[in-house]
């Protein structure tokens, strides 16, 4: 039974950084290809269409920490 | 500190004739903000240009096609290039150097077209070949044969070009310089309310300058000129003027990428200062990648002297002190774990490293929210002052109040986790006095918020995660090389060097644009959404250029 369990941790673990990654980056790509556009209309807004990009990490950021609990602090009690 | 230039609304009045001095004084003063005039009726017009403008933007043109193709700015200028008093013979002089270096263009690009030409020529080497007349052929291979005395010709040219562009090009920009303020004086009365016979300018200045203004008026015009402060109200668009002390001075970059803020609110600036190289320095950590940004921002000041670069490598510079400090906090340089390595132990008693942010990431996860929190409560605070001054205390409880409250009570119900149980009670009551509240000033729509700001403050568990991935890659460079590359020895030691110099490099600039990045999110998205407005306009005094 524990040996399942292990398995199940460490697959979510994965999952929630493989996911999260997976739509920051399509999001990403979104806002990136939008923000270019907008550039070449008015230069200026260079620095505000970097900030946009990069909004939507947050969400591979979540994963990560979701991943990181679970390898920590989940795992060592179903160990 | 925290509040701006005071600027007030001035009025100019004076008599047409008077127009062109008035507006050499003001542009030589540089402390009055204009405001263009817009609503043209019968009466009153916008003012007519004086001289030629067209003729002079003409000319200016062409001198800065000069200076830009030839590269020529004020830093690459290694004499001194004064702003002395421009004199109707430089004038001249510039005027005929700009003839003869475009002459020697137009030869340069001639002789070009020949050579090539000629180079086509070449290729046709089985002429011969079509029972043409000797004497056509030996004419034929004259004109190859004098290629090389083009190009001698074209070498001429060109060095004479060269000499021609090093002697004169201070003078160029001298003329760029008194050209372009030229015809900002001469476009003025564009901005100006004329009628038939005078001319009124409204303005801001900074209230400190208004007297010493007054007295110059007064002193060259008398009475003909009359210059009085001008009633207005909150809700006009006042220009904004910083006066920060110079180690502020470049996070006002930060504001200018986002929003300038409008007169009346707190100008963040400050707030910046202090917490976005701290967060920068958690996110980076590393002592080893600290020290480079430090030397090459120092390095490329010397190099880019416009004014962004130099705010974007002031605030490079002041956040990598901050990863060098955090770096010696965690004990990474380059990834590795310098203290374990050096064999110290402890340093005046403190175990080090004090936190080893790969294997303990929970006390850094919590101290990141933390922050968070306390950041978003400074917002908030920040949030209520404004809206206190600009709608009363009443409201300000209703919108900002509630939300404090309710932080607050967070705090205290986790502190009293730690202490006493008691203090769990007045947790309690003070969250469900911010429901109270959140349901006055918002509406159930208010409690859904609670969600938004409860991601907010998750947000800045990026403090931990940033950091923890590029450590995490300068981990994983270090041990490819140290572990697998380097010990099969050879050829294989000076590979191993290069991933390590490639590897370091690449996370070095991820770490910097990925930590720049973040930080800035966390104070637009995070932060400024809590109290900041923005909106507001620059103070751009009139005869500065820009």
């Amino acid at each position: 039974m524990a040996e399942l369990a292990v398995i199940v941790v460490v697959l979510s673990a994965a999952i929630s950084v493989a996911v999260t990654g997976f739509a920051a980056a399509w999001a990403e790509k979104h806002i990136g290809s939008a923000a270019v556009g907008a550039m070449t209309e008015k230069e200026e807004l260079f620095g505000k269409g970097l900030v946009l990009t990069v909004i939507p990490e947050t969400i591979v950021i979540f994963g990560l920490t979701v991943a990181l609990v679970l390898l920590f602090v989940v795992l060592p009690q179903v160990l | 500190m925290l509040s701006n230039e005071r600027m007030i609304k001035i009025a100019l009045l004076g008599t047409k004739d008077l127009m062109k001095d008035t507006i050499d004084i003001l542009h030589s003063l540089k402390i009055i903000h204009i405001i263009d005039f817009k609503e043209q009726n019968d009466t009153f017009q916008i003012g007519k240009p004086l001289g030629e403008v067209s003729k002079y933007s003409e000319i200016l043109l062409s001198i800065r096609s000069i200076l830009s193709s030839f590269d020529i700015r004020p830093e690459n200028i290694k004499e001194t290039y004064t702003k002395r008093e421009f004199t109707r013979e430089l004038e001249i002089d510039v005027l005929k150097t700009e003839k003869e270096i475009k002459s020697l263009n137009e030869k340069i690009s001639k002789l070009n077209y020949v050579i090539i030409e000629i180079d086509k020529l070449k290729t046709l080497s089985d002429i011969e070949d079509i029972g043409l007349d000797k004497s056509f052929l030996k004419s034929f291979n004259n004109i190859i044969t004098s290629k090389s005395d083009l190009e001698n010709q074209k070498k001429i040219y060109n060095d004479k070009l060269e000499l021609l562009i090093k002697e004169k090009s201070s003078h160029f920009l001298q003329y760029e310089d008194f050209l372009s303020s030229e015809i900002d004086k001469m476009e003025a009365p564009l901005r100006f309310t004329t009628s038939t016979n005078t001319f009124l300018v409204e303005g801001w200045i900074s209230e400190n300058k208004f007297n010493p203004l007054q007295k110059t008026i007064k002193n060259k015009f008398g009475d003909r000129v009359h210059l009085e402060k001008v009633r207005y109200s909150d809700q006009e668009s006042i220009p904004v003027e910083f006066k920060h002390p110079s180690p502020v001075k470049p996070f006002e970059l930060l504001l200018d990428l986002f929003e300038y803020p409008k007169s009346r609110e707190i100008d963040p600036t400050f707030a910046i200062f202090i917490t976005f190289p701290l967060f920068y320095g958690i996110m980076l950590g590393d002592i080893g990648y600290g020290l480079i940004i430090f030397l090459s921002s120092l390095l490329l000041k010397k190099k880019f002297k416009t004014e962004g670069w130099k705010m974007l490598l002031g605030i490079l510079e002041y956040s990598s002190l901050y990863t060098i400090a955090f770096g010696l906090i965690d004990g990474e340089f380059f990834g590795f774990d310098i203290f374990h390595l050096l064999e110290i132990e402890e340093i005046f008693g403190i175990h080090m490293p004090i936190i080893d942010r790969i294997v303990d990431f929970m006390p850094v996860l919590i101290l990141s929210i933390s922050i968070g929190v306390l950041h978003i409560l400074l917002g908030l605070i920040l949030g209520f002052i404004n809206i206190k001054k600009a709608h009363g205390i009443k409201e300000a409880i209703l919108e900002k109040g509630s939300w404090i409250i309710l932080i607050i009570s967070f705090i205290v119900i986790v502190i009293s986790s730690f202490f006493s149980q008691a203090l769990i009670y007045l947790g309690g009551g003070l969250f469900v006095i911010s429901i109270i509240l959140l349901l006055l000033g918002e509406g159930f729509i208010g409690l859904i918020e609670i969600f938004g700001i409860m991601s907010n403050i998750l947000s800045y568990v990026r403090l931990m995660a940033i950091g923890l991935s590029s450590v995490g890659i300068a981990i994983v460079i270090n041990s490819i090389v140290m572990d697998i590359v380097i010990p099969k020895g050879g050829v294989f030691i000076l590979l191993g060097y290069i991933i390590l110099i490639v590897g370091h490099v690449g996370n070095i600039m991820l770490g910097i644009l990925a930590s720049f990045l973040h930080a800035l999110r966390l104070h637009y998205v995070e932060f400024f959404t809590k109290f900041y407005e923005g909106g507001g306009i620059k103070f751009k005094p009139f005869g500065t250029k820009y």
